[in-house]
This record gives structure tokens, C-alpha cells and sequence, in this order.
């Protein structure tokens, strides 16, 4: 008979001892490997762009008259400026605190803008010399993403506000 | 169940359970926790990266870290920051020019590399969450004038 197969057999009220020992190696090594993989800090990232100059010979189907947006981040406030490519310009300016509030309103605007233009997927951001990191990170995400408390239509889903970010302010 | 003997001899029985259930709680929220992401990397010592919403995953190592008192590239120390800035020396046309130099070899190794000849590929920036944006511009037209024009900017997901 093979080992596997034995049995032994215990009376009734007999105690049996477990040996728990191998058990207690599986889950000591099984947490120290854990332990050392372990990632606490989950990074993501925003994808931007800054402006370049091509050497491509330029276009010649007839370029549709499309909205150019832009988002001029000073120290004090936030102006987001939306004009035509071509006449008539309508160039219509608006202004925001650079505060916790004027961030949250240039968002909302954003989302307006967003649903009157659907098509309109860039924005030129141009930015204080001034402003840290830590602010521009919190700026993009009001600029690029949907929140969940955002309202939804049925013209305007996903995650994604304006995926394209430009740099305006990095040029030589 | 497992015992200890005295002195005396003796045997002290000991009640391993409560290690059990801590041991498996433990197991439990590590396995939990346990990253998917594609790539894991660990913060540069001097970066403390600013929080965010954004859903992408990291999906490589970090080509320039932009640390509290120096930049690097691809972990080659470039230069050092004196108060989150470059020295005079080693500013040029409003760019960096060691990191310009460091930066125009990299670009040329990609375009050997590449499929595609003319592009260079993007670069994955750590920064420092406190640095102005004075010197993100000073690296980022550093990495213009080397062809690099897409970037991807490096914070921490607020889970």
C-alpha cells in the first residue's frame, strides 16, 4: 500500500497534536517576501508637450476654423482665454482667484466649455515662473481630468477633460 | 499543541493561535496591497512628490529626477542646485547646457535605436514637489533644444 494511503486510526477522545511548526515557516517567510515587495506609494503620471517647430511642409487641406484654449496661470490669479482661429476672433477672457475656490470655478468652466466644444481636446498653459510643482500637478488635474462628482451627459463621457496639455511658456 | 519546558521540567503549553491570526490578517493585507502596476521604482531620497488624481501608471524609470539639491539624469549626477537653483555658470539661452549635452546623447541613442528615425521619445520627469516652475522650464527647453518635446510628469497617486 502506498504511504499516501495509510490511515491511522484514533479512539474516540484521543487528543491529537498538530504540528503546526511548517506552517508557522510558510507564513513567516510568506510575510517577509510581502513585506520586502510591497509598493506603499502608487506613482502616476500626466503627459504634456511644449511647443516645437517642425521642419514639415505645411498643410494644404483647407484647415476648419477651430477654438484655441488657454489657461494663463499668474501668482494671483488664473485667466482662461478662448478665442476662434480665424474672424470672427470672439475672444472672451475669463477670471479666477488663484485660490482653492478660483481653481474649483476654473474647472466648472472647463466643463462648460467642454460641453459646448466637445471636439476641443488642447490647451496652452501658460505658467508663472513662480509656481511650484506641487501647484502645476494640481492644476493639470483640473485641466485634464473628470471628476466623479462632475456632471455626466451623454455628449461628454469618460474620465478625460482635455488630454493635451502644451507648455505655452517654454519657448526659447 | 506546541510547549516549552521549564527548569523543573515542567511542560508550559503555548497557545500559538493569536500569532496565527495576525500572521494571516498580515498575509492578508500585504497580498491586498501587492502592486500591479508595470514597473516599480523607488523615490530619489530628496523628492517628495506632490499628490494627484490622474489614473495612468507609471510605465518606466525615470530619465531626469529633479531632487531638492541636484539633477540627474538616468541616475549620472548633472548639476547641483544651490536654493532650487542652477548656478549662473551653467545657464545658457535659458537652458541648462550640461544637461543639454547629457540629454543630446541620449536623443541620439534613441534615434539609433528607434524604429522610427525621427523621433526621440518622451521623458519621465521626477520632481521635487516644492521646485518652481523657473527651473522646470530651464529643463524642459534644455530637453527642446535636444529634440525632446513630450514629457511625462511623475506624482503620487492619492488611493
Amino acid at each position: 500500500m502506498s504511504r499516501l494511503g495509510k490511515k491511522k486510526v484514533f479512539e474516540a477522545g484521543q487528543s491529537v497534536e498538530l504540528n503546526i511548526m511548517p506552517f508557522i515557516d510558510v507564513f513567516s517567510l510568506l510575510c517577509t517576501f510581502l513585506l520586502f515587495s510591497a509598493v506603499f506609494l502608487s506613482v502616476g503620471i500626466h503627459f504634456v508637450q511644449i511647443p516645437f517647430i517642425s521642419n514639415a511642409a505645411p498643410s494644404k487641406e483647407e484647415v476648419e476654423r477651430q477654438l484655441n484654449v488657454s489657461v494663463d496661470v499668474g501668482k494671483d490669479n488664473i485667466e482662461l482665454v478662448t478665442s476662434w482661429s480665424e474672424q470672427p476672433l470672439e475672444k472672451k477672457v475669463l477670471q479666477f482667484p488663484h485660490a482653492e475656490a478660483g481653481i474649483a470655478q476654473l474647472h466648472k468652466s472647463l466643463i462648460d466649455l467642454k460641453q459646448a466644444h466637445p471636439k476641443v481636446d488642447k490647451v496652452d498653459l501658460f505658467l508663472d515662473d513662480e509656481i511650484t510643482y506641487d501647484q502645476i500637478i494640481g492644476l493639470l488635474d483640473q485641466i485634464k481630468l473628470r471628476f466623479p462628482e462632475d456632471p455626466r451627459t451623454s455628449d461628454l463621457e469618460g474620465d478625460v477633460l482635455f488630454p493635451k496639455v502644451v507648455f505655452g511658456s517654454v519657448m526659447l | 499543541m506546541a510547549s516549552v519546558s521549564s527548569e523543573q521540567g515542567e511542560s508550559i503549553p503555548l497557545n500559538l493561535m493569536p500569532m496565527l491570526d495576525i500572521f494571516s490578517i498580515l498575509i492578508l493585507f500585504l497580498l491586498m496591497s501587492f502592486s500591479t502596476d508595470p514597473i516599480s521604482h523607488d523615490l530619489h531620497a530628496g523628492v517628495e512628490l506632490p499628490e494627484t488624481a490622474v489614473l495612468d501608471s507609471l510605465d518606466e524609470t525615470p530619465t531626469l529626477i529633479l531632487s531638492e539639491s541636484e539633477i540627474l539624469a538616468n541616475d549620472k549626477k548633472i548639476v547641483t542646485l544651490i536654493n532650487r537653483d542652477v548656478e549662473a555658470r551653467y545657464k545658457s539661452q535659458g537652458a541648462i547646457f550640461p544637461l543639454f549635452k547629457e540629454l543630446e546623447k541620449m536623443a541620439e541613442a534613441n534615434r539609433r535605436f528607434s524604429k522610427v528615425k525621427t523621433t526621440t521619445g518622451s521623458l519621465t520627469m521626477e520632481v521635487d514637489k516644492e521646485h518652481r516652475f523657473r527651473l522646470l522650464r530651464m529643463v524642459m527647453l534644455s530637453a527642446q533644444q535636444a529634440d525632446f518635446v513630450k514629457f511625462k510628469l511623475m506624482a503620487s497617486k492619492n488611493i
